[in-house]
This record gives C-alpha cells, structure tokens and sequence, in this order.
C-alpha cells in the first residue's frame, strides 16, 4: 500500500511539475496593455503602439499624485515599435519592455484614419487570431495622425486613457452619436454579405485653455466656476478626446465618415438607439428636448408589385425632459402632436444618413442583409452590384415615437 | 522537566523524609488474564476470598476492603475502589443497614436475605473472581460473607464527573444546551429524556482487552433497519483491541474506507442531534469516557447541517445551509482558485481587479503559490497553537497571529494584502462547518489543490475536484452511498439538503435510512388559519 502512496506522489510530481509549470506567470510579472494603436510607419511599415499600465502607480499613487502640486506619476507607460506586420512590431516591443506583454486585458484597439483608408484586412488579421486578444474589445478609428496624441492624452478622471476611451464607449446611449463597433462585431461586418462595416472615430477637440480663454476667462451666463477649479491645479490638457461619428468602411476600406447626426440615424435604423437626447421644435419657435428611452427597427423589402425598395419601420419611446414652449403637456393631443414632431425629425436624421452612405456606396445599414434574409434568390442575382444597386433604391421611413412621462412639472413655470 | 529541574534544582528543599512508604514490592509479575479470574470460583471462606481478591488486586493502592461484622456477629466484607464509589452512600446506607440496623437475627444471613436488605437499585450476584474484579473496578461495591460461594455486587458508583455542560464544539443559539458528558450513564440519559420510548435500545457491549470499556449501540426498534442493526453491531463485535479511550478508535475500527479522508461517522456532542438521528433510522454508539457519539450511516449532505438548522425558521435554516455548502467549496478551494487565476488565467480577472492584484503583488518576493502555502501554513499553525495553548496564553497568541504578523507580513512585502485576505476568508469559511471532522477534511485537501493549482492552474484545480468527486461518490458509510440523496438521485430528498423544508413538508425519512417505515409527520400539517385539524373539521 504504501509503495503504490509513493510511487503515486511520485507519478504525481514528475508528471504536473513539468507538464503545468511551463506556462505559468506571475502577475508582477506580467505587462498589462490597455491599449493598442496601429499606426502608419515610414517605408510602408505598421506603427504599433501599446499602452501598459503600472499598477503600482495605479494603486498607490492615483489621490496622493493629484494633490503633489502637479508631481502626477502617469500610472502608464507607451512602447512603440515597427515592423512589416503587427505581431512582428509587437514582438518587437519586448526589446525595449521590461514585462512580458499581457494582451488579454487590452480594451480598445486604435486604427490610424490613413491605415484604415488602406485596408483593414491584414491588420485585422492578428487581432482576430490572435489567443489573447478578445473579440469583445473596441475598435476605433483615429483621425489620421493623431493615434499616438489620442493615446497619449491625460486623463485625469479616469487615470488611463483607454479606460477612458471605453469609459465613453459605455456611456454611449447617453448621446448616440458615434457608433463604436467591437472587434468581433466588425470583423462579422467585414465578412457579411450586403452589411458594410463602420465604427466610431476618435478625434482630438481643444480645449478651453488651447482656444486662448485662460482659466476663468470666459465670461459667460451663469459663471462657470468648475473650471477655474480645475485648472488651478494641474496644467489643463490642451486636448480632450472625443468619440464623434462613424467611420464608413467598404469592404475593409474605409471611405468616408459619417457626422454625428448622421451617425445616428444610422443607428435609428439599426435599432441600437438606446438613449440620447433630440431636440424639437414644438411651435412658437422654441424647442422641447425629448430623452430617447429605447427604439426598435424592422428593415423589410418592400412588398410584391413594385420596384425593389425597402421599408424601414423605427419605433421610439422617450421622455419630455425640458420644455421651452408653454403648451401644456397634460394634454394627450399635446403629447401626439410633439411626438409626432419628433418622428419628423427623427426620419430627417435617417434621411440624411441615407444620403451620406449613398454617396460612399457603402451599405452600412444591412439592407443588402435584409434582402438576403427574405428573399434569397433576389439577392444572389444583384449581390455582385450591389455598392451600385442600393444606393439608388427607395427607402420608406417610417417612424413611430411615442412620449411617457414629462418628468416632475408638467407646465413650465410661470414668471408672473 | 529537565529544564525545571536544572533551573530550580538549588531553590526547592528536597521532601521531608519521615514517614515516608517505602513502594511495596509487587509478588505478581504477569499479568492476570480474564480467563484464569474466570476460572477462579469464589469459597466459602471470607478470608480465602478476600486473600485471592488481594493478589488481584494488591497492586493497587486504591482497593480498599472493609471487614465487618453483620449486625456485630456473622463476618463480612465490602470491598471497594477507593474515589469510584459514592462514600456517603457506603457508609450511611449500606454499612450502616448492616452493621447498625441488622435485626439482631441468631440466622446466619443467607445471600437471599441480604440481598432483601441491602438498599441499592442494582445489585448482581457473582461466582467467581472475574465477575468480582470487574464490578470493583467499575466502581461498584462487592459485598462478601462467610459461609457464601457467592458476592453481591452493589451498585454504587459515584465517582466525580463532569456536570452536563454546553457542547463546546457544537454551540446553538436556539435549542438545547445540553452536551454529552464522559459518563455513558448520564449520555444514556440524556438520549432517554429525549425519547420516552420502549423501542429506544440500548445494546451494550464491553470493548477493550485491557480497558473494559462499556460502548452501547443505540438505535430505534422498528425504525433503523435490521440489516443496518445487524452490520453495526457485527462491526462493534469484531473490535478486538486493547483500550477505547475515545469513539474515534471504534471510528477507525467500523468505517468503510479506511484510508479516505473524509469522516464516514458523524461524531457529535449533542444529544439532540443524536436523537433527531435515530428518529431517522440511524444507529449512534456512545462510548464511556468521550462525550462523542458516532452516528452510523452518515452522508456528506448531513455533515453541513447543523442541528439549529431544524430549531429556526426554515427560511433561515436554508439560507444558513446555502451559506455552509459556499463555505466549505470556499475552504476547499479559495486558495487554490487564487493561485490558479493570479497564475495562470489572469485573462479571467476582472481588469481593475487585476490591476489591484498586480499592485498588491508587486515587490513580494513569492510565487503565488509559495506565499499561499507559507501564509496558510502559518495560519494552520496559529489556529493548533490557539487551540492547544492555556487559554489565557492562546488568545494572546492568536491575537500576535492575526494582527501583528499578518499586518507586519504585508508591510515587509512577504506577502500582499490580497493574500491575506483570501486567507482569512478561508479560515473563517472553514470555521463555518459544523461538523469539525468534515472542516479538518476540507484543511488537509486544500494544500493539494494548491500544490494542483500551482503547477496546472485550473484544469490541475479541476482535476483534483473531479479526483474528490470520484472519490466521494464511491465511498460508503455502513453500506449506504455517501452523496446520497444527490447520487443516488432521490429528488424526494432533497427537501433536507440545500433546502431545508419545514417540518411539515419533511414527511419522509430519508428513503436509505427507513424503509420500512416511512413517514414520520402526519398529512396536512401544514397550518391553515382557520382550520384547526389535519382532517379540517366537520364544518
């Protein structure tokens, strides 16, 4: 019995010891990369830069560093490298990191503007090979040059900035007006058929110090005390960042952008409105502002008979949340009449994102999609044309909003 | 000792020599052997007996004889352990009937006529020196008279013990506080006050060549199964060993699988529990001188429940169950999972989590699994040292444990605060079970799943669970399968596993335990306002 105890343990050791011990690491060990950027090298090279934290930085120092009369430790570090292919820069990176690089906790992959006007097929192509990298994280687009400057831009809110940038992305029903795409997701895009791919740019927008108006300067209604605050304390960044618009890919070239309105009536179409605010007029020429709650879209290819068109059908719920006009939004008739308001403004928004992507041919929508879905074999015979098929057909937004609640007054108040 | 000696040797006064007693020399060196007292019948002469009795037991200092004369004329003697027998009774009751209050009779008094006068609630005959020495050395008083072949043995032990205390192991805030004493009399007892039942039976046997120890098998006439009786007692009978100082021996003795790591035996110290076991069929062997009986057949869902389970509302008793069965997964495999995900799956943290993690960890000198095993070590030795300590210098201890090293640990950077915790969730996770058999089982294979964590990560974790598994789904107690009612599946029973049902949904007995006799709450119970019997009324 003890024998077999024995040469079990022993069975035991040489077998797990060799066989796990290989692939461990320590997490000290490790270089954890937020952040990854793809940029353009010279001599046709890629760029890849990454973004590790220190977690030391991170946990010890974020309050203290603050209050240091400006002595901030940036709790992370960039490395850069080049190389023919993006593994190839990445490895190229541990000649100058100190920690094995750690990819799997990368939340946002940053796409240089020009990079992504070449194509993003071999680029991608790591990515999505790749073991460590999710096919959850975001993909963004950089205005051209400014991929390292995005990164690089101190954020003293959230202390890194790709947590930052997908600090932003989570809280992006808020306006719904950029369209970020993760990784997965637009790859999926990439190889739809009669779905064009898009996702969201990230630009860098001065900030008030860089427009000239030093800390409390500008004298505006109301005083703006917050910002004196601020910028006592540290030097103000020259630049936020800020996710704006979606970037139009055909195929995996991208062709052209779509504005922040425009970028939202992209989204009323493909129901993945979740939140945001619209302004409307109500009359009187003043304006009511409607919180969107949620919204649903149908892409159906129009009835039998006729030429090929689709019917786009967007319904929306929202709240009343400011109201510059004096109607009475106790009213039922009220509430019909500005939500029908709405739903004029809201196919406009549609309109104008139909414009845009018609003039890039790119079907960013998915009606190619929901063609093929419902009737088959049309689609197989206009699938080869379809970039100059689709533009010209005709769309039938209809829109269905409807307003609930009105919040706490129901009538502004009344100067008397 | 040693130490004592060298460092007081000059300051104590060495003892006074007068009077002292020299150790008598022993004549006897073998020992007696049952069968050669068995053979040894008693005479008719006092003096001839009490001379054999002597060589008996001459060798111990504490066997008292006590010659007298019954009613002043006809010789006689009572023999006695010194400290076993209750003196107020020996004297005031028994020597002081015999001596004093003897009818002046001019017949020899025959045993017969004794025994009508003797005032004690039991009392034997015995023919030979056998019969006799074990009565005296239970504490019993032997009472021999000239002219008889034969000696009454008296009941009259009464020797100190322990009052009935709270069990220390098994505390409630509701239900009894009654524990188990050393004394089986009083256990007996208590099991008795719990069950006025004839069918409640005790079997009683002796165990232990040398020590003679009374262990009785209790068990319920009509609800334990007889082939459940039958194996238990078969069990019992095999043991052949020198001394039972504790259940644990007969433990080690009965349980099916002797080299498995976890208890096959509930060993409990409360008496309610052990009754609301045989209310279920079980058998329960108390063993004199331990206040822990052993429940036979014990499944491992029962191991987590605890008796206050059934004593609050049912909604708690789950919730506190759901609690346990996280705890002890918790003791088993916290450590493990740690190692494991800080080691090899750091893609599974949480970002920020990791980047905590990674903070804390940075500048600590250990693998994750060195500084888990030196923390848990460390842990496993301030809990023995707390326990084995005066308590006076045990909480100090655990006071120096906990706070002072864990604290200064950290900020020598030995070990990160993370660990610390995970640690300390452990130990008090394993503090949850309230079987403490089944906690220590949870201590010992913790530090094989770190080793399995350490060097395979989770697939090496999730190895040794499936290992565990295979184990335990084999293993028997008393020939029922251990993760019964989960396998076997018994989806009636689950009523009493994770869930605790209110007693008027926990109709059956567990389905292994009873088959014969299954029911043990009536239908309808279930109150109903309004109504006032199960059979709802004549209305």
């Amino acid at each position: 019995m003890w024998r077999r105890v024995a040469f079990a343990a022993l069975l035991f050791v040489t077998l797990t010891l060799p066989a796990g011990c290989w692939d461990q690491r320590e997490v000290e060990q490790l270089g954890i990369v937020l952040a990854t950027a793809v940029d353009k090298g010279h001599g046709g090279q890629l760029e890849v830069h990454v973004q590790v934290v220190i977690p030391r930085a991170l946990a010890g120092g974020g309050m203290g560093g603050m209050g240091g009369g400006g002595m901030t430790v940036r709790p992370y570090r960039h490395y850069s490298a080049t190389g023919a292919t993006v593994f190839e820069a990445m490895r190229q990176l541990s000649m100058e990191a100190p920690r094995r690089l750690f990819y799997a906790h990368n939340q946002v992959i940053l796409i240089d503007e020009e990079v992504a006007r070449e194509g993003l097929r071999e680029v991608l192509d790591f990515f999505d090979r790749s073991t460590q990298i999710r096919r959850h994280i975001w993909l963004l687009i950089a205005k051209h040059g400014q991929v390292h400057e995005v990164l690089m831009a101190p954020s003293p809110l959230e202390l890194i900035p790709a947590q930052r940038l997908v600090g932003m992305i989570r809280e992006r029903s808020l306006s719904s007006r950029f369209a970020p795409q993760r990784l997965g997701d637009f790859v999926e895009m990439l190889e739809a058929e009669g779905q064009e791919p898009f996702t969201a740019l990230a630009t860098l927008v001065p900030t008030r110090v860089e427009k000239g108006k030093g800390p409390g300067g500008g004298q505006e209604a109301g005083g703006r005390e917050g910002d004196r605050g601020v910028s006592e304390f540290a030097a103000e960044p020259r630049a936020n960042i800020r996710l704006s618009g979606a970037a139009v890919f055909l195929g995996d070239r991208m062709v052209g952008a779509l504005d922040e309105r425009e970028t939202r009536g992209l989204l009323w179409v493909r129901g993945e409105v979740r939140g945001g605010s619209m302004t409307v007029p109500c009359g009187e020429g003043k304006n009511i502002t409607v919180e969107i709650l949620r919204s649903r879209a149908r892409i159906e290819p129009r009835e039998e008979g006729g030429p090929l068109g689709f019917v786009v059908q967007i319904r929306t719920e929202g709240n009343v949340t400011e109201s510059h006009c004096r109607k009475d939004l106790r009213q039922p008739e009220v509430m019909e009449e500005l939500a029908a308001y709405q739903a004029a403004e809201i196919a406009k928004e549609v309109e104008a994102a139909l414009t845009r992507a018609e003039t890039m041919r790119a079907d960013v929508f998915g009606f190619g999609a929901a063609l093929h879905r419902k009737k088959p074999e049309l689609w197989h015979q206009v699938k080869d044309r379809w970039p100059e098929v689709w533009p010209a057909l005709a769309v039938d937004v209809q829109v269905e909003a409807r307003l609930r609640r009105t919040g706490l007054t129901n009538i502004p108040p009344e100067p008397k | 000792m040693l130490m004592w000696h060298l460092l007081f040797r000059k300051v104590a006064k060495p003892l006074k020599r007068r009077g002292k007693v020299p150790l008598k020399h022993i004549a006897r060196q073998e020992p007696y052997r049952d069968r050669e007292l068995a053979a040894a019948r008693l005479s008719r002469d006092l003096e001839g007996n009490i001379r054999a009795l002597r060589a008996v037991l001459g060798g111990c200092q504490d066997f008292v004889t006590r010659s007298f004369r019954i009613g002043g004329s006809w010789p006689a003697a009572v023999v006695t352990i010194d400290g076993m027998v209750d003196k107020a009774f020996l004297n005031e009751v028994l020597l002081r009937n015999l001596i004093v209050e003897w009818p002046g009779s001019t017949l020899r008094p025959t045993l017969d006529a004794l025994r009508d006068r003797v005032p004690a609630g039991k009392i034997q005959e015995c023919r030979n020196l056998q019969d006799l020495v074990t009565g005296v050395l239970a504490g019993d008083a032997v009472l021999l008279v000239d002219g008889e072949n034969r000696g009454l043995v008296v009941s009259a032990e009464g020797y100190a013990s322990r009052a009935i205390s709270e069990p220390a192991s098994e505390a409630v805030v509701r239900g009894p506080r009654e524990g188990f004493t050393e004394n089986l009399r009083v256990n007996l007892s208590l099991l008795r006050r719990r069950i006025h039942s004839p069918n409640l039976i005790v079997e009683e046997i002796r165990l232990g060549r040398i020590s003679h120890t009374p262990v009785a098998m209790v068990y319920l006439r009509g609800v334990a199964s007889r082939e459940l009786v039958g194996e238990v007692r078969r069990r019992l009978n095999r043991i052949d060993i020198d001394g039972v100082l504790e259940s644990a021996y007969l433990e080690e003795l009965i349980e099916d699988n002797p080299y498995s790591p976890f208890p096959q035996v509930l060993a409990t110290e409360r008496p309610d529990k052990v009754a609301a076991a045989l209310l279920e069929g079980r058998v329960a062997v108390l063993t004199n001188g331990t206040p822990f009986a052993l429940i036979a057949p014990t499944e491992f869902v029962v191991m987590l429940h605890a008796a206050e389970d059934y004593y609050q509302r049912y909604l708690l008793g789950t919730a506190l169950r759901v609690m346990r069965y996280l705890a002890f997964a918790a003791s088993l495999l916290l450590p493990s999972a740690y190692i494991a995900v800080t080691t090899f799956h750091q893609e599974m943290l949480p970002t920020r989590l990791l980047m905590s993690i990674a903070a804390a960890r940075e500048g600590v000198p250990f693998p994750a699994l060195v500084e888990a095993l030196l923390m848990e070590i460390s842990f496993e030795a301030l809990r023995e040292a707390g326990i084995r300590l005066p308590r006076p210098v045990g909480q100090a201890v655990s006071i120096v444990g906990a706070l002072v090293i864990g604290q200064a640990a950290v900020t020598a950077g030995l070990v990160s605060p993370l660990m610390v915790i995970v640690v300390a969730i452990t130990g008090i996770a394993s503090f949850m079970a309230p079987i403490y058999d089944l906690a220590v089982t949870a201590r010992l294979l913790r530090f094989p799943m770190m080793l399995l964590a350490g060097s395979l990560g989770l697939f090496g974790v999730m190895a040794g669970v499936l290992a565990i598994l295979i184990h335990v789904a084999g293993l028997r107690s008393f020939g029922m399968p251990y993760l019964a009612p989960l396998t076997p599946v018994k989806p009636a029973d689950w009523k009493d596993v994770a869930v605790r049902a209110p007693v008027w949904a926990l109709r059956a007995r567990p389905a292994q335990l009873a088959p014969a006799n299954r029911y043990r709450v009536a239908r309808g119970l279930k109150p109903y306002p309004g109504r006032t019997g199960p059979a709802g009324g004549g209305g």
